[in-house]
């Protein structure tokens, strides 16, 4: 019983970061695609904000993903 | 003088501790009948054996149950061995592993060589000698291999450590951001050759390079840089027992968030092309393999791509830490 709430644990949450990391990215790159087209000379500033922001982002979601795997270990 | 103990001190932070001993790192070998999650553990740890494909070991002539693979252990030779070295040997042989005792044993041990050691030095003797051969001092314009590194250089140079250092003080950061992305990159494509290790995938290489970015912008931190932090600007002084706190963790986070970036971003994608050659042992069927091999082959892809990504990435970030230490900025 344990075990299996422990796996269950683990996949959702692994699964519930993901949705989150996947709809900050894809907001920030909308956002920078659309600036990106309004506005080309600024192409690189825009793309390097972007990278950081999503660098930020998949950091949470990284550390989230990791305390998933670490729980994972516990199954069994 | 003063630059020479600096750079020891960087050195003696890429050393890596806290080895284990060589019995834990090499278990006995066992059939494996099914991959799972402890089987894939223990493939992306450490370990003291390189396992090289080998086409003449169809018959499993080792009788290790691994076909077609050579094993080369690092520990069961006498080259590292330390009463090697003469005159030292009664001063360097001791062995301290931490997670027992904080008391170093005295034992005729070996120097502990382990995979990603291995691929450190071999990442950094091919950046030398990239470098040593590709550049010409001569020639104004580089062609070739010259060519192809100065891409890196001229991009990271102006991408990255210009725009967050500014010129003065990027120009003193240079060498270090560019040594922190050329380091990372190699390691990372090296570690995507089968056989070998991603040095990049441990948490003693990845911790060693963030805590450098750490001594670096708290050595080189400004008058600015503490003010705010034990004293922030526009604050009432009564919050500053909240404050205080919140920017001292907010300066440990981000070596700690720069490691755990590199360390799972690299582990994320070998789990995953294990998991999927995992899967044709798993369902006891080699038809599987026409599914799951093309999607190893795309993750492996996908994983040149983050190589690169990573120690951009990386490099970026180290330097934003830094410039937010050192560039004077001007009061509003």
């Amino acid at each position: 019983m344990e075990n299996g709430l422990i796996a269950l644990a683990a996949g959702l949450g692994a699964g519930l970061v993901t949705m989150g990391a996947a709809s900050g990215i894809g907001r920030i790159t909308a956002a920078a695609a659309e600036a990106t087209g309004r506005q080309p000379e600024a192409a690189n500033d825009i793309r390097t904000t972007a990278l950081i922001m999503s660098a930020l982002i998949e950091g949470v979601a990284l550390f989230c993903a990791v305390t998933c795997f670490l729980l994972s270990g516990n199954v069994g | 003088m003063n630059k020479f103990l600096l750079i020891l001190f960087y050195f003696s932070l890429a050393i890596p501790g806290a080895n284990k001993s060589s019995n834990d790192l090499h278990p006995t070998d066992h059939h494996v009948e099914k991959v799972d999650g402890e089987y894939i553990m223990h493939h992306i740890q450490d370990q003291t054996t390189f396992e090289i494909f080998n086409p003449f070991d169809w018959n499993d002539s080792n009788g290790d149950h691994y076909y077609f693979t050579k094993k080369i252990y690092l520990h069961k030779n006498e080259w590292n061995k330390l009463s090697n070295i003469p005159f030292l040997n009664n001063y360097l042989n001791w062995k301290w592993n931490p997670s027992t005792s904080l008391i170093p044993e005295t034992d005729n041990d070996q120097i502990i060589v382990s995979k990603q050691l291995i691929m450190m030095v071999l990442a950094s003797l091919i950046i030398i000698l990239l470098f040593k051969i590709g550049y010409k001092k001569d020639k104004k314009v580089q062609s070739g291999l010259g060519n192809l590194l100065e891409v890196f250089v001229v991009f990271i140079r102006d991408e990255v450590v210009y725009p967050n250092m500014g010129e003065k003080q990027g120009r003193k950061f240079l060498p270090l951001i560019l040594t922190f992305f050329f380091f990372i990159v190699m390691l990372n494509l090296l570690g995507l050759i089968p056989g070998s290790a991603t040095s990049t995938a441990f948490f003693s290489t990845t911790v060693a390079l963030a805590l450098i970015t750490f001594f670096t912008y708290i050595i080189f931190g400004n008058k600015d840089f503490w003010k705010h932090i034990f004293a922030t600007p526009g604050v009432p002084f009564w919050l500053l027992p909240i404050m205080i706190p919140v920017e001292l963790i907010g300066l440990l986070t981000k070596p700690f968030a720069l490691s755990v970036r590199l360390l799972a971003n690299m582990n994320a994608g070998h789990i995953i092309i294990l998991a999927f050659i995992g899967i044709i042992i798993n369902m006891k069927s080699p038809w599987v393999a026409l599914g799951s091999v093309p999607m190893a082959l795309a993750i492996n892809l996908l994983e040149i791509f983050v190589a690169f990504l990573q120690g951009y990435i990386f490099s970026l970030l180290s330097s934003i830490f830094i410039g937010m230490a050192v560039v004077e900025h001007e009061h509003h």
